[in-house]
């Protein structure tokens, strides 16, 4: 923040506002003249000043006075300046002012009665020109925690070329008397700082970009100094992002930051993986964005997951009230804050190449059986079913066939293949980024383009001319521009932009995934070719061979892979904002406004040249020719070869490529936002008040729906005393259209308090504790993320369609029979709102080695939108069906939630070379629903079963049937079928028996089903990021994991053969071996095995499928070696960073019984996510 | 610039943005048609009435009633299936009820669907009313046919619903669902009482005939058919000197124990009446033989055009097929 100062004339006449520094000269120049002539009077030709610790400025105030000299200056000059005595009588402006400037980094000029202060140590004689020879620097620099910096940048600004630091962070280089030096080091603030030959040894500390209590946090809608933050927040930086190979932002950040809860629950499908973020748990039961923080991307609400790591330069999430009021309506799930990187001042640009290639894979697939297990289960299974059946069944020696196969049936033992083998491959994935990044004190600029590139993982995707491999490339581009067209006037152009294309087979991930897990091991994928006569047509058409499909097992995987035809996709998004602003000084000194506009668009268009698929009633058949046996598949189940005709079960040629098009994937979209913002910052004394108010419009158009309006207003103040006693206000005002008229807008208003208790007298003698803040916050927050079912419900609408009736004499006299009454509105529908208490605790100590932040929270979250109408699992209450519509949402549910979390760093140094640390942190949150106006839970017979109540649960709390044992024999058996005891069809030994909850001798949904385990989105989610260094070496490692989570598995994920598609049967897993046979009744624990649906074991709210969700990964891991700068300096290369990392290399969890990852979905139909290994390069020139 | 001008340049733009601000939010969907808009509108008007004779064929679905099947299955007339989900062996059996959830196939018949139809009555009628809808200008006199037709779909809804659960609550207005209201069954006599009400309104106001182009239209004739049998009912042991074997839960048990003679003769009466309604399509024996003529002529012309209909339509289906 450059400023020019002229001190307040003694002539009344006061007109000062300037265009350009030109204009301001002049302009004082011509105010010189003018007050010279009628102020002459009052001038002396003599002064005499005594004054102790007095400062540059109080003096010139006097000479001013005194004798009507006039000084220009910058205000950060005389920053630079140190306190100085004075005692001197009758002297000259000059004696005076040679004596100020004695032991100043500054000089002057006096020219006609103006003084011009500049940089560089005093002269006495001021207007003499001495040539100054230039001076040897030498000096030593280290980070903010005392660790030699190595390979750091010092340069002179204004020259080209400079050295760098050495191994143990000194550096030598010779600069010019009066000189710039500038420091600059990669993750590091650049500093630059005067030279003179007075202090020719010059240490410097850089602080790092983000830790510093200097440096300054991101913060709704500005940035404060880290010590002044009374709101809970937490920031990462590029540094931290950069470590993960993933093609998905937030797939970078479990396990980063606390508060944090990250879970990649939707799965690992190339160009459509990312992870559900939220801040603090979840504290509503509305579902899907209404419990998802809102995200801020450089102001404005926008996407994160695709933009680059590289453009990122903070990535903050804010917790508590505080820190959101000024979002009000909209900021009570918390928000994610994304600022971009800019240019900064330097004396040339920084350009950094990187490249990396990596190589991914699932990181797991569940194992099954083999096709000799199979068999065997199979067989008990089918008797289990029915003792007299009729079925064929695996002879004896065919299951011992199988286990000697080789598994494609080339030896005639009978098939035994895994599908996923066949199916999936390890991919190569590789990333492109070219950053520019400088500026100069008019000009700041940041840009940079990115290609990322993933291929997809299946196998066989080139056997048609039409390649179907999935492909996911990403093209990042921004251009992030600050101009300072004056001293007091900038401008600035933000553009980001991206394309996402995607190239995917026609099918889909799941279809694949679930073939894959279902499809049983004994049968083929492609037919053998025999000899026999009836086949030659089908064979002829198809040299590719024939594909393996029946009536039953309708899809054959390869053929979904390589014969479905491909989909191209592409997104496109455009993000642009133009800000002006400008300081206005004039009115009162440090307050600035700034205006932005902002215009976002996006667009899809995805050409689809899938093969159609077909169907005939609930089935549903791929599109490619498939052919079985003509005598049965069951002819599969004896081994050998097969040598008669085939035939085909739905057509016997393949279908064309259809050549559809969409352009609505994403949905075109266009977003105008406009930002008003008046800032204001000044100190008085030790006083120290900022303040924002910032107007807000906002509107965003999707398709053809109704544009999507918020407006409102922002405000802070803060207030601190010192930088001990901190106080600050925060609050939103603003709506939507969503609400009536007049109830639209919502007051959001929030209060914080700090102390920093390490800035009082008594505590600056401690040489323990370097830093200790306190802080509390409470507050107001909305949240109007309703569905859009539940867009404009303060409205009344009738829904008109097209049915008639026939009414008259006359065939097809139809009258339109086709106005009724919408669903019911409420009129008076508001948003939800949260009332937010936090507590939190910032330390450091020991040498600043050892950090603490922690934090207690409790949210009382309040007019829930409640609805019997969509969904009712949690039994909400109904009005009485004579009204004869459903009760419309009412504000009514009211959800608790609280909790703590901390980091606790450790960092320091074992000798000069070595430095390590490490940083865990934990996040905990419960919530409660306390109100959802639920039904009596009472059982038909009168009997009050409070413990099915939803109310006083968690949110998503799992109900469930209690496991309480296997049917032991068939007298059992016999009587539980006669009491009707179980209602899934009649049990034999070893089936399950559940608990009877409330005793009234029969399982039922409602009376029998309570809560047990946790809810599927962890309580508690912690990590654990360490690392160390030593010379040019670096490691970085982050444990990640969860746990107080529970997973239903179900179908193929868990259950013995189960039931897909409707009638199509599956496969086992090693946990069905142990299953109840009369043989192993003692020690089985899983129940008898049964083929296809049997909803008595294989049930969704068994208890004995809930498993503990729990977790540890090694998330990631990053091994890097910068080059000594040596070698390729000659080359213009400044810093080269070589670096290996690793993304879900390791996971330790509690499924190994049903072998899936812990981040899986339920039902097993879920792309495993990717581990990936990455090797790559960093240059910067 | 001098500072003047500053304040003046922040002025105005205050005053642009608070002046645009205040509209801002003032969106509401236009693909959206609301209260006013329906009942300022004779063709809409017409459309909402239409719609209840919709609601009438979905409220006595005949011999689908339980979805594929009649309700003969579920009496002593024959025996319930266990075919296509077996709806009637699912009501013998008992598996109808709040605890246990109602069979979806079964749809159409609930307690609360005729409630939804009888509130759609209930919209209309007060709709037109508050509204002062406008009456059809080519053919004046549509609008108060419209709403004693749709006076008459009320009581008959409520008489639906009544034959399946017996005490009913009869809703002649629009219920709020902000009012803290309380229902409970009421007993006969007073379901009585409103649902002739409703019929003698209908009764007024309905032509004994349609012209032509309204021909399937509520007449006066059906609803005084109605009357007869909602009388006939009420003369019916169930409601009038019978007794229920076991538990009697009814709302108004004590008052059917009685036997009252004059209810027989109030049913006879409103037959009575019924026949003798001159003109009406309704009775096809008592009125002219040369109206009853037209009336069966109309009748047979129109399933005629169906049955034919139909047919073509399979036979073009099964060329297609070939």
């Amino acid at each position: 923040m450059k400023k020019t100062s002229l001190l307040p004339s003694p002539n009344p006449v006061s007109v000062i506002a300037t265009k350009t520094m030109l204009v301001m000269k002049l302009t004082a120049v011509f105010l010189l003249a003018a007050c010279l002539q009628v102020s002459a009077i009052g001038n002396a030709r003599t002064i005499s000043i005594s004054e102790r610790n007095t400062s540059l400025e109080k003096v010139f105030k006097e000479i001013n006075r005194k004798t009507g000299y006039q000084f220009f200056y910058q205000d950060e000059l005389l920053q630079l300046a140190n306190e100085f005595n004075i005692d001197i009588k009758d002297a000259s402006v000059e004696e005076v002012l040679a004596l100020s400037f004695k032991d100043q980094p500054l000089n002057f000029t006096i020219s006609d009665k103006t003084v011009t202060i500049k940089r560089g140590a005093a002269v006495n004689l001021p207007t003499a020109a001495v040539v100054v020879p230039p001076i040897v620097i030498k000096g030593r620099i280290i980070d903010q925690n005392g660790k030699a910096l190595s390979g750091v940048t010092v340069s002179v600004v204004g020259e080209k070329g400079g050295v760098t630091t050495n191994d143990s962070g000194y550096y030598t280089i010779t600069a010019p008397d009066d000189g710039l030096l500038s420091f600059t080091y990669v993750g590091f603030r650049t500093e630059t700082l005067p030279v003179n030959k007075t202090a020719t040894a010059l240490n410097v500390i850089l602080n790092s970009a983000v830790t510093s209590l200097d440096d300054v946090v991101v913060v709704g809608y500005g940035s404060q100094k880290k010590v002044t933050v009374v709101g809970a927040v937490t920031s990462i930086g590029t540094a931290e992002l950069r470590q993960s190979p993933t093609t998905n932002l937030s797939n970078a950040l479990a396990g980063r930051m606390p508060g944090l809860m990250v879970n990649q629950f939707s799965g690992g499908e190339p160009g459509v993986d990312l992870s559900e973020v939220f801040i603090r748990g979840i504290a509503t039961y509305s579902s899907g964005a209404a419990q998802r923080p809102i995200v801020i991307v450089d102001g404005i609400e926008r996407d994160f997951q695709y933009l680059n790591p590289e453009e990122v330069e903070t990535f903050s999430i804010l917790k508590d009230a505080s820190s959101t009021a000024v979002f009000g309506v909209r900021g009570a799930n918390g928000v994610i804050l994304v600022t971009t990187r800019r240019g900064r001042i330097m004396d040339k640009a920084t350009v950094t190449l990187k490249a990396s290639n990596g190589i991914s894979s699932p990181v797991k697939f569940p194992k099954y059986l083999g096709s000799a297990d199979y068999a065997m289960l199979y067989n008990e299974a089918i008797l289990n079913d029915n003792p007299n059946t009729t079925k064929t069944r695996f002879t004896p020696e065919q299951i011992e066939n199988y286990r000697k196969s080789k598994g494609d049936n080339s030896d005639g033992l009978g098939y035994n293949i895994d599908l996923f083998d066949y199916a999936f491959k390890p991919s190569m994935q590789q990333d492109y980024n070219l950053n520019i990044q400088g500026g100069n004190k008019n000009v700041k600029y940041f840009v940079m383009a990115g290609l990322t590139n993933q291929n997809g993982n299946y196998r066989h995707t080139d056997l048609t001319p039409n390649n179907t491999n999935a492909v996911f490339k990403r093209y990042n581009f921004r251009s992030n521009i600050d101009i300072n067209v004056t001293e007091n006037f900038y401008a600035k152009l933000n553009l980001g932009g991206r394309i996402q294309n995607r190239v995917a087979p026609g099918t889909t991930a799941a279809r694949v995934v679930n073939i894959a897990n279902t499809q049983p091991s004994i049968y083929p994928i492609i037919l053998e070719n025999n000899d026999n006569a009836a086949n030659k047509n089908y064979i002829a058409k198809h040299p590719e061979g024939l594909l393996f499909g029946s009536q039953l097992y309708r899809y054959n995987i390869l053929g979904e892979i390589a014969y479905s035809g491909f989909i191209n996709e592409y997104k496109t998004f455009m993000d642009g904002s133009f800000a002006l602003g400008h300081k206005l000084d004039f009115i009162t000194k440090g307050l600035t406004v700034d205006l932005q506009f902002s215009y976002d668009i996006q667009a899809g268009n995805t050409i689809d040249r899938t093969v159609p698929h077909e169907s005939e009633g609930y089935r549903e058949y791929g599109g490619y020719a498939t052919f079985y046996p003509q005598q049965g598949v069951d002819v599969f189940m004896n081994g050998g070869h097969y040598t008669g005709a085939y035939s085909s079960p739905r057509r016997v040629e393949n279908n064309t490529l259809n050549n559809g098009f969409t352009a609505s994937t994403p949905a075109p979209q266009r977003k105008n936002n406009i930002q008003a913002t008046i800032n204001y910052a000044r100190s008085f004394g030790m006083h120290n008040f900022t303040g924002l108010l910032l107007g807000l419009q906002q509107r965003r158009t999707l398709s053809n729906e109704i544009p999507f309006s918020n407006q409102g207003l922002a405000f802070r103040a803060t207030y601190n005393f010192d930088e001990r006693y901190l106080f600050e206000v925060n609050a939103g005002y603003n709506g939507s259209e969503q609400f009536a008229k007049g109830r639209r807008f919502g007051f959001f208003p929030a209060v914080a308090a700090g102390w920093v208790i390490s800035n009082e007298k008594f505590m600056k003698s401690s040489s323990a504790i370097e830093y200790l803040k306190v802080r509390g916050s409470y507050g107001v927050v909305g949240n109007d993320m309703l569905s859009d079912a539940t867009r404009f419900r303060y409205l009344q609408f009738f829904t008109v369609n097209g049915d008639n009736y026939n009414i008259g004499a006359d065939l097809n006299s139809g009258v339109p029979a086709n106005v009724f009454e919408g669903l019911l509105s409420n009129p008076y529908i508001k948003w939800e709102t949260a009332k937010k208490a936090n507590i939190g605790v910032e330390v450091r100590a020991l040498r600043n080695r050892l950090s603490l932040t922690a934090d207690v929270f409790k949210e009382h979250r309040y007019d829930i939108l409640i609805s019997p109408q969509f969904d009712n699992t949690l039994g909400i209450r109904n009005v009485s069906a004579v009204v004869g519509a459903p009760i419309p949402p009412l504000n009514q549910g009211i959800v608790d939630n609280k909790g703590f979390e901390f980091e606790l760093g450790w960092t320091d140094n074992i000798g000069k070379k070595f430095s390590y640390y490490i940083k865990p942190n934990l996040t905990f949150a419960r919530n409660k629903m306390v109100f959802l106006n639920e039904i009596d839970r009472t059982a038909p017979d009168g009997k009050s079963v409070s413990y099915a109540a939803r109310t006083g649960k968690r949110v998503n709390e799992q109900f469930v049937y209690i496991f309480d044992h296997f049917v032991a024999d068939q007298a059992e058996a016999d009587k539980l079928n006669t009491q009707l005891y179980q209602k899934w069809g009649k049990v034999i030994p070893g089936d399950v028996v559940y608990k009877d909850q409330n005793g009234d001798g029969q399982i039922t949904d409602q009376e029998d089903r309570i809560a047990k385990g946790n809810p599927r989105n962890p309580e508690i989610q912690f990590g654990i990021p360490l690392g160390a260094s030593y010379k040019g070496f670096d490691i970085s490692l982050l444990f990640q994991g969860a746990t107080n989570t529970s997973v239903q598995l179900i179908n193929a994920a868990s259950y013995d053969f189960p039931t897909y598609g409707q009638d199509i049967i599956g496969r086992v897993k090693e946990a069905h071996l142990n299953r109840w046979t009369p043989a192993t009744a003692a020690t089985a624990t899983y129940p008898a095995v049964h083929y296809g649906t049997n909803n008595n074991n294989k049930n969704p709210t068994s208890s004995l499928f809930l498993l503990d969700g729990s977790y540890l990964r090694l998330k990631s891991m990053e091994v890097g070696y910068t080059v000594p700068n040596t070698l390729l300096k000659r080359y213009g290369v400044t810093r080269t960073r070589v670096f290996a990392q690793g993304l879900n290399l390791l996971t330790w969890d509690r499924l190994s019984k049903f072998d899936v990852d812990p981040e899986t979905n339920t039902g097993g139909d879920w792309y495993p996510i990717q581990k990936v290994f990455n090797f790559g390069v960093y240059v910067t020139f | 610039m001098k500072r003047t001008n500053y304040i003046i340049i922040l002025l105005l733009g205050y005053a642009t943005l608070t002046t645009s601000c205040s509209k801002f939010l003032d969106k509401t969907p236009d693909n959206q048609i609301t209260e006013t808009q329906v009942f300022n509108s004779w063709d809409r008007v017409n459309g909402e009435a239409n719609k209840l004779y919709r609601e009438m064929r979905d409220r006595d679905k005949g011999i689908v009633t339980l979805q594929d099947f009649s309700i003969a299955g579920i009496t002593d007339e024959a025996k319930g299936t266990q075919v296509e989900t077996g709806t009637p062996d699912q009501f013998n059996f008992g598996s109808f009820g709040p605890s246990i959830g109602m069979v979806p196939k079964a749809n159409g018949i609930y307690w609360g669907d005729y409630y939804g139809s009888i509130r759609k009555a209930n919209v209309f009628i007060a709709g037109v009313e508050k509204y002062k809808s406008p009456d059809n200008p080519l053919q004046p006199g549509d609008l108060k046919n419209r709403v004693a037709e749709a006076h008459f779909m009320r009581a008959y809804f409520h008489w639906l619903a009544a034959r399946w659960y017996g005490d009913i609550v009869y809703m002649d207005y629009v219920a709020d669902v902000a009012a803290n209201e309380q229902f409970v069954r009421q007993p006969w006599p007073d379901f009585v009482k409103k649902i002739l009400v409703d019929l003698d309104f209908a009764i007024a106001q309905l032509p004994a005939r349609h012209i032509d182009q309204e021909f399937g239209r509520i007449d006066k004739g059906a609803a005084m058919a109605l009357k007869a049998i909602v009388l006939y009912m009420n003369a019916s042991p169930l409601y009038n000197g019978g007794k229920l074997p076991g538990n009697d839960t009814r709302a108004g048990k004590e008052a059917y124990a009685s036997y009252d003679k004059n209810k027989w003769k109030l049913a006879a009466d409103a037959a009575k009446a019924a026949m003798d309604l001159t003109g009406a399509v309704a009775c096809v024996t008592v009125c002219t033989p040369a109206m009853a003529a037209i009336s069966r002529l109309k009748v047979i012309t129109r399933f005629m055009q169906e049955s034919n209909r139909f047919t073509s339509t399979t036979r073009q289906s099964s060329l297609s097929g070939c």
